[in-house]
């Protein structure tokens, strides 16, 4: 089922265009990757998603509601968590949960229990009653992951959870991310590509305000690997370099040491032969793979494409 | 709703803006019925001895009417720097987004701040005027009540068109400086129009106070339903360009 559409959303801010007709759809639990370099348009697509910015032109619907027609009708399916997350920093972190369950018009009771909970899985329970103004850094991002979970959304937007945090925080908030995936669509943005390629089934990929690619990690990887082999020989029978010239699949190597790179003209008959070639050169293989891409090397050429 | 008028009240207590303004209107009552009463003793003192000095006595609705004269511009100023930060500063910390993004009506978040720093003026103001006009009864002479009450609640509606003025520049600026110059420019403005059109004379807010000085002379007031309505409606005006401007800002 899909949890988020944008079709053909526009948006300039006075000439500046921002968004130039995005459209996608995000199925529901998904954990989506919102990348793209620096002023594509990624936190101006999740204000609007959001309906915290209206759109130029075209539709956005998140939870089944039209966002443009209907923002208020939004608002009790989705949380929410900006770039620099603020606070009242005279409240303390409990009591700014319990604001926050005010506004959803949860009852007392419930806004206790669920205060609570968010504490102990954002990991803030010694931190409850200090003020907000005297946290970290990371404190702060996890009081904001606390606060936009308090409705138990059905979409979930972070923008740029991760980018501001220490090693440490980073993989503690990835890994509520992950958590959190199980019962909720996260929507998040991030310049940082490990992060992605970690936790997200699927990646958007922005650039200049406009998608420039959707895909799922798997094939993403697959449609961007290089039809080249690494291979790490212990032995190598003599002449066998020229017998693999030889071969119709055969397009150029490379060998430095002990590690030979192969690239191949096709990939699908070089992935079923090599391995039979090998075994009938008699070599002795330490490591055999296939050149898969990170989602940073997926991204560049993405990104960098014309 | 609930939540964010607790949280507005909360916000006034905690941040000792309810210290703080109570505090001033406080002292600028109590100051004028003071002053009154040692003014022949300091003017003794500073003349040649010998001379005689003979002063009118002070009537007790006259010390009033000079207190409300001083609220007209300490209390003023306090009124804007109390509540010049409740949107803007909001805004530009990014808080108001995160609240904004949850179900809260932007016409509801503005409303119930106009309504806190509306409660916080009134207080402050009615224990000014009530300090101002006790001291009075006891240093001066005795106080008509009724006109103190009466005129003052007319004078309080000035002090709301402030309030609400000071929400709409907060509204239209994202830095509290700006927010707080823009209303007091605005408030200059709503006093300076009226010499431009006389028929404006009897409607502006500065109305209200001409209208509050009458009725603590003891004076009948003419036409006082004009300026009440004219400001009302302002008071109206101005929030509903401050909800107006809210639902078209980007956060």
């Amino acid at each position: 089922m899909t949890v988020i559409r944008c079709d053909e959303v526009r948006k300039k801010y006075g000439r500046v265009v921002a968004l130039r007709g995005v459209s996608f759809e995000v199925r529901q639990n998904t954990c989506l990757g919102f990348l793209g370099p620096n002023g594509a348009g990624k936190t101006t697509t999740i204000k609007i998603l959001a309906g915290l910015a209206r759109p130029g032109g075209g539709q956005v619907e998140v939870a089944g509601v039209d966002v443009v027609k209907d923002p208020a009708g939004v608002r009790g399916h989705i949380g929410y968590l900006a770039q620099s997350p603020a606070f009242y920093n005279w409240m303390s972190g409990e009591e700014y949960l319990l604001f926050c369950a005010g506004l959803f018009k949860l009852p007392r009771r419930e806004a206790l229990q669920r205060t609570r909970e968010l504490l102990a899985q954002t990991g803030l329970e010694e931190a409850a009653r200090r003020k907000v103004g005297g946290y970290s850094g990371g404190m702060k991002q996890r009081l904001g992951i606390a606060q936009a979970l308090i409705n138990r959304p059905k979409v979930l937007f972070l923008d740029e959870p991760v980018s501001a945090l220490d090693p440490v925080g980073r993989h503690e908030l990835l890994e509520l991310i992950r958590e959190l995936k199980r019962d909720s669509t996260v929507f998040f943005s991030t310049h940082v590509l490990n992060d992605a390629d970690q936790i997200c089934d699927e990646v958007i990929i922005l650039k200049q305000g406009e998608v420039a690619l959707q895909a799922t990690v798997d094939e993403l990887r697959q449609r961007y690997t290089d039809p080249v082999f690494e291979l790490e020989l212990e032995s190598a029978p003599d002449g066998m370099l020229d017998r693999l010239q030889a071969l119709p699949y055969y397009q150029s190597h490379q060998s430095s040491g002990p590690v030979l790179t192969v690239v191949v003209k096709d990939l699908a008959q070089a992935k079923q032969q090599l391995p039979g070639f090998l075994w009938s050169e008699g070599a002795v293989l330490r490591r055999y793979q296939l050149q898969t891409p990170s989602l940073e090397q997926v991204f560049l050429r993405v990104v960098s494409k014309e | 709703m609930k939540a964010m008028l607790q949280k507005e009240l909360r916000e006034i207590l905690r941040t000792y803006r309810w210290l703080l303004l109570p505090y001033v209107f406080l002292v600028l009552g109590l100051g004028q019925p003071i002053a009154f009463k040692l003014m022949p003793e300091i003017l003794k003192n500073s003349l040649p001895p010998g001379t005689t000095l003979v002063l009118p006595p002070a009537a007790p609705m006259d010390i009033l009417k000079s207190t409300l004269g001083q609220f007209n511009q300490m209390g003023v100023i306090m009124v804007i720097l109390a509540a010049m930060g409740s949107v803007a500063q909001e805004k530009a910390s990014g808080v108001a987004a995160a609240v904004l993004v949850k179900p809260v009506g932007r016409g509801v978040y503005l409303l119930v701040k106009f309504f806190a720093y509306s409660l916080l003026t009134a207080l402050a103001f009615w224990l000014g005027l009530g300090a101002s006009a006790y001291y009075t009864q006891i240093l001066i002479g005795p106080i008509d009540w009724q006109a103190a009450l009466s005129g003052g609640l007319v004078y309080l509606v000035y002090l709301i068109v402030a309030v609400s003025l000071t929400i709409l520049a907060s509204t239209l600026f994202s830095g509290q400086g700006a927010a707080g110059g823009a209303a007091f420019l605005g408030i200059l403005a709503l006093s300076l129009l009226p010499k431009l059109a006389s028929w404006s004379d009897r409607l502006f807010p500065a109305a209200l106070i001409g209208q509050a000085e009458k009725i603590f002379a003891g004076k009948a007031p003419e036409l006082l339903w004009q300026p009440l309505t004219f400001n009302v409606g302002l008071i109206i005006v101005l929030l509903a360009a401050a909800i107006y401007v809210l639902k078209r800002q980007e956060l």
